[in-house]
């Protein structure tokens, strides 16, 4: 009986497709990222790094890179974690741009809101709304763009060559990043996340 | 940030106390302390609770009293300290650097980087160096110290391959600079197998495109062992690391072979990091490494060149044997803190020849990723008459050029210098001034002064 559990518990953890997920970014190429552009603005998204997690779920972890100028990419870390049953359960976004550092911290699904009592005599009032994913998605992007707005007019902390010096630091854009980090993350939600 | 936020207290009380000003001196004085203590009370609750009843009670001047910062004062000052990130700003040339990676996929479970590097390093010297009672000996001169291109191959996520040929020098020097492989397993434990340079000294297991002055100093390029043939096992733990190796005794420019009963190195270091008042982390490296030469003064490995039967420089005296030696130890410090880089070493080499020194080599970022000011105080002594051999200016490695040498019983020699970083740690300008003591007390007494300049460029990829 045991084993038969263990077994189904085994059947019901997220897989999560990165294959797919590659061929939505026009494919991966042999340099271990796909390119693509998103209203001319070029990105690359390196390959997932997909670990297990303890409950039988998945952390599903993207590094987003967008073009800022010709020579300099502007990286972040997105990640996400799938339960067992491939339901989205926390976002995190993670960066230094400019040497700064930029951590919306993990945003967890929101526990749905409790229904409101019925009140003797009167039908019960339909249930409130609740989308846990478009709160999750709006409290990642909040705290990206505000923490990315500062980090953007931040001085520059990291070492610097001649050259840099002389042509300056890359512009970072936050509303190009949040563009192109808020694709990916539908993306990888888009994808199914099944059983194995 | 504590004094501006003092400052703005000061001047909305000022604003609010003018209408009472008027109206009720003593009033506007008791509003202005009630209002100040009121503030002080709420807004600095860290505020020693007697200091603010004497505000209060008007025993005390409410300017005299040293405010502690906020929390988020504080906070502020601790991101202030915030180090130089030990990150480097993209760069215009990053394009074209990027290209000597032909293949990279972490994922792939065969081949995850497949790469080519290369290391072009001009040097150049101007000086002369005067041995006392003999003639100036010329130290000008200009050479391709390194010319090497090779390749790195990751594979099956646990070994990486590398792959150098060397393009300087005479047929001594060139030739297959490395071939070695290292696999991990374990998680920090790892072989290293093939033709490698030991690791031993600080300098001298240090990649040449990664050297703060633009040659080693005079007794690691005297003791130094010769990259041969050789299997290396160890461990790197987050804090201690240690290796132990055999290496053959067939010095040859190509693979060589395994000649000889060769010889032992064994490593061990300790790795900390730890935070300083300020907040800017300091990174200590103490290592420890020894060698026992099994072949003693038949190994052309200990030491890499061969000098006997050659005339010094300094008096036209003439070198009977070349120095060997059957043990070797050498323990430093490395030291990393902000733009503040330490390096220093203590070696010493005993057997036919018994020779010691130091090297301290601070380093400082006078320009973070642009400019770094390096300096090098280096000793070496002998109790053997003529122990010490070696070369200045352009061939201070006698393995790489050994004309002109110089012999003595007591090395000094201060450096100073400047490295302009054209492109992150790839593309260097190094300039600086060298001046050399060499005495000779014990051998024919001819003690050698001399002041080089050294220029020299340095490219890799």
């Amino acid at each position: 009986m045991k084993s038969l559990l263990f077994l189904l518990l085994i059947a019901r953890a997220a897989a999560f497709d990165s294959a797919g997920f590659g061929q939505s970014l026009n494919g991966w190429t042999r340099d271990g990222s796909a390119h693509y552009a998103l209203d001319g603005t070029e990105y690359r998204t390196l390959r997932p790094v997909v670990t297990p997690t303890e409950d039988g779920g998945e952390m599903v972890a993207v590094t987003m890179l967008h073009r800022s100028n010709s020579w300099a990419e502007v990286p972040f870390q997105l990640e996400v974690a799938f339960a067992a049953d491939g339901t989205a359960q926390s976002f995190r976004i993670h960066g230094k741009p400019r040497g700064q550092k930029v951590d919306t911290g993990l945003i967890t699904r929101p526990s749905p809101p409790s229904a409101p009592a019925p009140v003797e005599g009167q039908p019960a009032p339909p249930a409130p709304a609740f989308h846990p994913l478009a709160e999750m998605k709006k409290s990642l992007f909040d705290s990206f763009e505000s923490q990315a707005a500062t980090a953007a007019e931040a001085k520059d902390t990291r070492k610097r060559d001649l050259l840099a010096r002389i042509y300056g630091p890359e512009p970072v854009d936050p509303a190009a990043l949040a563009k192109g980090l808020r694709y990916n993350l539908d993306l990888i939600l888009r994808q199914p996340v099944s059983a194995k | 940030m504590i004094s501006m936020k003092t400052q703005d207290l000061k001047t909305q009380d000022a604003r609010r106390e003018e209408p009472g000003s008027r109206s009720c001196s003593f009033c506007g004085k008791t509003w202005r302390t009630l209002r100040l203590g009121g503030s002080l009370v709420f807004l600095f609750t860290s505020l020693h609770a007697n200091e603010a009843l004497d505000v209060l009670e008007g025993k005390k001047d409410a300017d005299s009293v040293a405010l502690p910062p906020t929390p988020d004062a504080a906070e502020a000052e601790k991101e202030a300290a915030i180090p130089l990130e030990d990150v480097w700003a993209p760069s215009p040339l990053d394009p074209i650097w990027a290209k000597a990676v032909l293949f990279e996929d972490p994922t792939n479970p065969w081949v995850q980087q497949l790469a080519i590097n290369g290391l072009f390093h001009w040097s150049a010297a101007w000086g002369s160096a005067q041995p006392s009672g003999g003639a100036d000996v010329d130290l000008d001169g200009t050479r391709t110290r390194r010319a090497r291109l090779g390749a790195r191959l990751k594979a099956f996520r646990n070994t990486e391959i590398e792959a150098v040929a060397e393009f300087a020098g005479d047929s001594k020097f060139n030739g297959i600079e490395r071939l070695k492989g290292t696999t991990r397993f374990l998680d920090n434990a790892y072989v290293s197998y093939g033709k490698m340079r030991p690791g031993f000294t600080a300098e001298y297991r240090r990649e040449p495109q990664q050297l703060l002055t633009p040659e080693r100093s005079f007794l690691v390029n005297m003791v130094a062992p010769a990259a041969t043939l050789g299997i290396m096992v160890g461990q790197d733990t987050e804090r201690f690391d240690w290796g132990l190796g055999w290496f053959s005794s067939d010095n040859s420019s190509n693979l060589g072979g395994l000649d000889g009963d060769g010889f032992l190195l064994a490593n061990v270091a300790y790795e900390s990091v730890d935070k300083t008042e300020g907040g800017t982390p300091i990174r200590t490296r103490w290592h420890a490494d020894y060698i026992y030469n099994f072949d003693d003064n038949k190994n052309p490995a200990i030491p890499r060149y061969n000098v006997a039967g050659r005339r010094s420089a300094n008096g036209n005296q003439l070198i009977a044997r070349n120095p060997s030696f059957r043990h070797l130890f050498t323990t430093g410090v490395e030291m990393e803190q902000g733009k503040f880089t330490f390096a220093g070493d203590f070696i010493v080499a005993s057997g036919d020849t018994d020779a010691w020194g130091l090297s301290l080599t601070p380093s400082y970022w006078a320009i973070p990723g642009t400019l770094k000011i390096v300096g090098r105080y280096h000793y070496a002594d002998t109790d053997d008459a003529g122990g010490l051999v070696g070369g200045m200016g352009v061939g201070s490695d006698p393995f790489f050029d050994s004309t002109p040498v110089f012999m003595g019983d007591e090395y000094q020699s201060f450096y100073l210098g400047a490295n302009l970083h054209l492109y992150k740690d790839d593309l260097i300008l190094m300039n600086g001034l060298e001046h050399v003591i060499l005495d000779d007390q014990a051998g024919a007494g001819f003690d050698t002064d001399a002041w080089i300049w050294h220029s020299g460029m340095r490219l890799s990829f």
